[in-house]
């Protein structure tokens, strides 16, 4: 009986999908152009890389003057290379990443604890709003950065320092971005969901917390980036061993060629901390965003 | 196929009066007279802006009443609290998007702390009878509106509720997923035997699917007139084109524009 009911339905479902049918067989059949267009993107793209980095050689090895800017001690991009793999078979290595990962990880984490609690009850209930947020949004726009000397100053130990002052700049990004989160959920949802029996917590919960997560994820992956540039600027002036340290290490002691590799392991570990943040975010939500798919059957 | 045991309820409404909004408030709802009869689908049929959605969610407990009473089988519907026996569908879709069909459909029984595998067995059963068997594990978003409205009326069709309360719950589809939908509804209805108030603009809907009409005049919203509709049941879409069907049609066009005529010889 509902067999039969439901077969209309069917048809009628099918019928408004049968578009997006259409539009999915097309690059079925432009299949194979649009491959080679991809590889030639590829290809301009690489050329791009290549040519970027033999201007740095061109403009390195003559030691160009252009007034406002020199290039008179930049090093090579080969004396460069050649300073990475000293650096990739030294013990010291270890020990840069250890410590910088270390502080990273540890404000982070800090930060992140305190800045989604923070945001989920200051989203979720007015008196916490009143009561926490001004304090808040007046210490917001000063920067991570601008807290090192009063850091260095509140902490006896210089450790703890940088953890605070990369703590601080992974804070608001995090902080914010839930809020926002919890405040953008669907008014309709909660509605929905209460008059199914949801009350607080159970609401929170089921609700809340799952609504809020793509835009904490945001804040997240936002606070990460903060992180390490807080860490490395701290690391320049508080630290003993971390990547940021070496870079300016190698300033004193006049090895340019440090310099740019310590610039390019901060990149480095910055994305992939970034894809890290992603990745979690992708596999704790795999309803956000997903592929269309069973819509034919 | 399982026969789902809740108990139809009667809905009565007495001087119903609502006032929304703070400041200036605006009169919804006034002096409002109704009775829903136990498995009854009734129709609430009126133009738009009129306070049928206010009526339906003061129904539902999530509007409070300025004046009157409101009682489901006796017990006082108090405004502010929402009534475990009382499911409802919205026009927008408001499935949990970070749940899966299935357990957008159990979590009514989630909400009263039945059992997972217990609760999965109901599901399955629900989102068979709605036609949806196949999907148990797909996302809200990866389906078409018309399957998202199945699934929302199987997840308020899950804890047994006494009265189904819908808010234009068909507005925003196509029209021939809505006949189909339509069909659907009164297909389920006939085999659970649940309260229905059906809220709706669309006179053509609320002829087809209701019991009665409760014809509604503009804002401030009061019942203008209760229309019986019998046509048999089951009833299919041939009725649309029947003598009767098109004499029902064109009274209740003459209500609502009749209110609307006399709307505007008041405010002349």
């Amino acid at each position: 009986m509902s067999a039969d009911a439901s077969l209309p339905v069917a048809t009628a479902d099918a019928i408004s999908g049968s578009t997006e049918r259409v539009n999915a067989a097309s690059p079925a059949r432009a299949l194979r152009p649009q491959r080679t267009r991809e590889w030639s993107r590829f290809l301009v793209r690489g050329f791009s890389l290549v040519a970027a980095v033999a201007l740095w050689q061109w403009a390195a090895a003559r030691h160009a003057d252009l007034g406002v800017v020199t290039f008179r001690n930049v090093p090579t991009p080969a004396e460069v290379a050649r300073a990475a793999a000293a650096l990739l078979a030294s013990p010291k290595l270890f020990f840069h990443v250890r410590n910088s990962l270390g502080r990273v990880l540890g404000g982070f984490a800090a930060a992140a604890v305190v800045g989604v609690a923070l945001g989920l009850v200051i989203g979720r209930a007015r008196r916490a709003r009143d009561l926490l947020l001004p304090p808040l949004e007046v210490m917001r726009p000063i920067p991570g950065v601008a807290w090192i000397p009063l850091a260095i100053l509140m902490f006896p130990s210089s450790e703890l320092s940088m953890v605070f002052i990369t703590f601080m700049g992974a804070l608001f990004p995090i902080l914010l971005n839930t809020i926002h989160g919890v405040e953008a959920i669907d008014r309709r949802l909660i509605i929905a969901s209460r008059s199914l029996g949801a009350r607080s917590l159970a609401l929170f919960r089921e609700v809340i917390l799952p609504g809020a997560l793509p835009s904490v994820m945001t804040g997240l992956s936002i606070g990460m980036g903060t992180a390490w540039f807080c860490l490395v600027t701290a690391e320049m002036i508080a630290g003993q061993y971390g990547i940021g340290y070496y870079t300016w290490e190698s300033y004193n002691l006049q090895q340019y060629p440090e310099i740019v590799v310590g610039m390019l392991f901060i990149g480095l570990f910055g994305m992939l901390s970034s894809a890290l943040v992603k990745h979690a975010g992708a596999l704790l939500m795999p309803w956000y965003r997903p592929e269309p798919r069973g819509r034919s059957t | 196929m399982s026969v789902q045991e809740s108990v139809a309820a009667r809905i009565d409404v007495h001087g119903l009066t609502i006032a929304l909004g703070g400041t200036s408030p605006i009169v919804a709802v006034t002096d409002l007279d109704a009775t829903i009869e136990p498995g009854e689908l009734a129709c609430v049929l009126g133009p738009s802006g009129c306070g049928k959605s206010t009526l339906l969610g003061a129904l539902a407990g999530f509007v409070a009443r300025t004046a009157g009473t409101i009682t489901i089988d006796g017990e006082a519907v108090c405004g502010d609290r929402l009534r475990p026996d009382v499911g409802v569908v919205f026009q927008q879709q408001t499935l949990l998007p970070w749940k899966t069909v299935e357990e957008n459909v159990a979590f009514g029984l989630k909400m009263r702390g039945v059992g997972k595998r217990q609760r999965r067995a109901a599901a399955r059963d629900l989102l068979a009878q709605v036609g949806l068997s196949e999907f148990a594990t797909a996302y809200p978003a990866q389906l078409s509106g018309g399957m998202q409205q199945r699934v929302e009326i199987a997840r308020v069709l899950i804890t047994k509720p006494r009265v189904v309360l819908m808010d234009e719950p068909f507005g925003s589809l196509d029209a021939q997923t809505r006949l189909a939908m339509q069909e659907l509804l009164l297909e389920v209805w006939a085999r659970v035997g649940v309260t229905v108030v059906f809220v709706t603009h669309d006179i053509d809907e609320a002829i087809f699917l209701g019991d009665r009409i409760l014809v509604m005049s503009q804002r401030p919203g009061r019942i203008r007139q209760v229309l019986p509709v019998d046509f048999a049941r089951p009833r299919a879409a041939e009725i649309a084109t029947s003598s009767r069907f098109a004499a029902l049609k064109r009274h209740c066009l003459d209500l609502l524009r009749d209110d609307r005529a006399a709307d505007a010889s008041a405010a002349a």
